[in-house]
């Protein structure tokens, strides 16, 4: 295939290595070269967060980040959250506040407030509002979702 | 202050339960499949091509 990049990254501790053409997003990459389909594609545009991801520890909408500046990259999605032992402490205080319902954004509120709890353990609602800000929901009025964030901030101190 | 009106003494199963959503565990994990995030072989996929502006038509 011309103009094809080779690119070698680490996505959920896992070394991948995949082909895509330099105009492919990371999100396209994600979801249609490697079938990583947790993260999901809201509006292509950077305005919703559902396609949040982890990139080099930094939080970022994969639908903005091109497939080939993975290169080197440590990327954490959705799916690399849950452990053997069980599910990471926010996606259980999402399940336990019913903070889901159709469940799209979910994996990009779920990676966000990670990133958010590793880099400050104990934000309070605040900070949580805040930083959650780049998220969009349309079915759970964010409440609930506030209040998941809230709860597993106060578990995971 | 006025009392909650009780409706019912009866125990209910269902009603004034918040239950864990049965389909919860596969979408905080990322594992729920919606129809976006299904491949079939031979799957045909269809795009909408608009007109650039008023009246100026599609090729």
């Amino acid at each position: 295939m011309p103009g094809v990049v080779q690119v070698h990254t680490t996505i959920n501790g896992e070394g991948k290595d995949f082909l895509c053409e330099p105009r492919q997003s990371l999100l396209e990459v994600l979801r249609d070269v490697l079938f990583m389909t947790g993260t999901k594609e809201g509006c292509n545009d950077g305005n919703c967060g559902a396609c949040t991801v982890n990139f080099d520890g930094r939080i970022v909408d994969s639908c903005l980040v091109l497939g080939v500046e993975a290169e080197g990259k440590e990327i954490t999605t959705i799916e690399g959250l849950a452990t053997a032992d069980g599910l990471h402490p926010i996606q259980q205080a999402f399940l336990e506040n019913a903070a889901l319902q159709c469940g799209i954004c979910t994996p990009g509120f779920i990676v966000a407030a990670k990133a958010l709890l590793e880099k400050e353990p104990g934000a309070d609602e605040g900070r949580i509002r805040h930083w959650l800000a780049g998220n969009l929901c349309r079915c759970t009025g964010y409440d609930k979702i506030v209040r998941a964030v809230l709860d597993a901030s106060e578990k995971m101190k | 202050m006025v009392a909650n009106i009780v409706l019912s003494e009866v125990e209910f199963t269902t009603v004034g339960k918040r239950p864990v959503r049965p389909d919860g565990v596969d979408k905080v994990t990322g594992r729920a499949q919606y129809g976006p995030d299904i491949t079939l072989r031979g799957l045909l996929h269809g795009k909408v091509l608009r007109s650039p502006g008023g009246g100026r038509g599609v090729r």
